[in-house]
């Protein structure tokens, strides 16, 4: 054991000095756009013998070769045993080596992996070693001024009139639908066949969907607005029709952006029936004792929905003003990468804060609708807040991570290190900590910043969502990963939720 | 070759030379006595071995020792056998000449 331990320390010794020695790289990059480098490196021809000769060095006394005892084979036959494990051996080195150096000595901010196959590379027999990579970086920029800000924040004290909504609300998703014989209203059920329509030539269909009275309607792919009012008074057999506008980047490419006919022919006017605040019912809600206690618990979602809203919306002044001046293009490839991450984010934060799985679900859809334009400012934003906090030498402590994971166990009713398996799982860590730093810079520059407080307005929960496309061309026909990680998240609902 | 002739088999020249013998010892004495040690075919006399060297290496051969190596006892089970035999031979070059294995 002792002379393992002599080994090694005499090893790390060995690194030690070989870390002084600095690899003569020639290093071209190519600057293709704002955000993606090509970079070709040369290793000097002495630095891959240097580290042939180390390699064999080292290899020397412990080399097996057939008919000569441990470590007493020549070292040419050693050299002509090993060459290939050698080879890439010094090969893995050389590129880790070099690309650690250029990752010192250049002064670009990698945002991803280098794209490049390690196996395509060749230590040759003579001359020096050749290998490029493609690599995105974060685009330079001068950090914008960030202190001082004016902001506005709004706020409120929650009344018990905004509790007895809230309770509502939550008692709504326990509640039952009951059919009834005449006008619907508005926050009544639909039971309904839709259909769209381009020029009289059906597009997509969906039958007997339930669907509730709310001024919008969404889709994945586009919305209608004003829904309730075109729903007003409507009873079972008759039939609304209207346009639907759809999305700019809906999936079926011939109809963005274009407004089509949509058609709801009503089979059924069904209204809710809150159901009675009993016992069993407390228990059901998440084991509350009394009403006093759900009434309290319910206090504390909205005060955390405010908190979530009032970051939202310092968090978006500060990016509007932080972004105004960076006007660098991102390229689409990116883009659409980072839409995912982008969701998966957007998601964490809403359940961080409280909102159902009905909310998230009408939130993605929305965000899925305009994810290309969504995507490129959130970049911007993540690129200016990430500098800053660079600057400002602002970073994820593991406790953040703690207190992060806590709070969406706590939202979600499960066990923290439960929740914390799924987010390594899923490999949202990243996005998390993304999440915390943006955080807390957004919190640093929110110190310096000039707040001013305006009223908070409780949003209507005034969407309604579809969890299909009305424009066609559905996820089958465009494999794109917009549509995908959405239905993860938000597909789940429908069926349950709304079941009578 | 005459004699070869007689035995009525001829060996080419990469017949009668198997394979060089690539060991320590080898080696040892090939940097000490420049000698050489290969494996060749036992039907291979020294005359044999010699004209083969100087033809395949293009050297000059001073001496040529050859040994029959017996072949080792060997089991499987219940089944005992033997390895086969075969012939060393090691061969001393002219101070001029060498050989280089690898």
């Amino acid at each position: 054991m002792a002379t393992d331990d002599e080994l090694e320390t005499g090893d790390a010794g060995d690194t030690a000095t070989e870390e002084k020695v600095k690899l003569t790289l020639d290093v071209k990059i190519d600057t293709r756009s704002a955000c993606e480098r090509h970079v070709t490196v040369t290793v000097s021809r002495e630095d891959i013998d240097r580290k042939l000769d180390e390699a064999y060095s080292k290899l020397m006394p412990e080399a097996q070769v057939p008919g000569f005892r441990h470590g007493r084979a020549p070292r040419k036959l050693v050299e002509k045993k090993f060459r290939k494990e050698i080879n890439d051996q010094i090969k893995g080195t050389l590129i880790m080596e070099s690309l650690e150096q250029i990752s010192e000595e250049q002064s670009m901010t990698p945002i991803s992996e280098p794209d490049f196959d390690p196996t395509a590379v060749e230590v040759p027999e003579s001359g020096p070693m050749k290998f490029e990579f493609d690599i995105e970086v974060r685009p330079e920029f001068d950090t914008p001024n960030w202190k001082g800000l004016q902001l506005e924040r709004p706020v409120r004290d929650f009344s018990e009139a905004d509790v007895d909504a809230q309770l509502k609300r939550v008692l709504a998703q326990n509640g039952k639908l009951v059919p009834f014989d005449g006008a619907a209203a508005a926050g009544d059920y639909l039971v309904l066949n839709l259909a769209f329509k381009n020029n009289g030539e059906e597009i997509s269909s969906v039958k007997e969907e339930t669907i509730r009275v709310r001024p919008t309607l969404s889709f994945r792919d586009g919305k209608i607005d004003k829904f309730d009012k075109l729903m007003a008074g409507v009873k079972a057999g008759e039939t609304r029709k209207c346009k639907a506008k759809l999305a700019e980047d809906a999936p079926n490419e011939a109809l963005r952006g274009q407004e089509i006919d949509a058609e709801f022919e009503v089979l059924e006017v069904k209204k809710l029936e809150l159901p009675e605040l009993t016992p069993d019912m407390l228990a059901a809600l998440g084991n509350f004792e009394s009403e006093e206690e759900l009434r309290n618990a319910i206090k504390d979602s909205l005060v955390r929905k405010l908190e979530f809203h009032q970051q939202q919306r310092v968090r978006e002044q500060i990016c509007d003003l932080l972004t105004e001046s960076a006007k660098w293009d991102l390229p689409p490839a990116l883009l659409k990468r980072q839409s995912r991450r982008e969701l998966d984010r957007t998601v964490l934060e809403l359940r961080r804060s409280g909102f159902s799985d009905d909310e998230i679900r009408a939130y993605g859809n929305e965000l899925m609708q305009n994810s290309q334009k969504e995507t490129a400012r959130s970049l911007k934003e993540h690129f200016v807040l990430e500098k800053i906090a660079e600057e400002e030498k602002i970073e994820d402590l593991p406790e953040d991570y703690d207190t992060e994971i806590t709070l969406i166990a706590k939202q979600s009713g499960e066990n923290p290190r439960r929740v914390r398996a799924q987010i390594e799982k899923r490999g949202l860590m990243d996005a998390l900590r993304n999440q915390i730093i943006e955080r807390k810079t957004i919190e640093l520059i929110q110190s310096t910043a000039k707040v001013k407080e305006v009223p908070y307005k409780i949003e209507e929960h005034d969407t309604e969502a579809v969890d299909s496309s009305a424009g066609g061309g559905d996820e089958d026909a465009i494999p794109e990963a917009q549509a995908e990680p959405g239905k993860s998240y938000f597909a789940k609902e429908t069926k349950e939720e709304k079941a009578e | 070759m005459s004699e070869v002739l007689n035995r009525g088999v001829e060996l080419a020249p990469h017949e009668v030379i198997l394979r060089p013998l690539v060991t320590e010892k080898g080696v040892h004495r090939s940097s000490r006595h420049n000698a050489y040690a290969f494996e060749v075919n036992r039907l291979a006399t020294k005359g044999d071995v010699r004209s083969a060297i100087e033809h395949l290496f293009n050297v000059k051969v001073l001496k040529v020792h050859t040994a029959t190596v017996k072949g080792k006892p060997r089991r499987a089970r219940f089944r005992s056998g033997n390895t086969a035999d075969w012939k060393k031979a090691t061969v001393t070059l002219s101070e001029e000449h060498k050989i280089d294995f690898f």
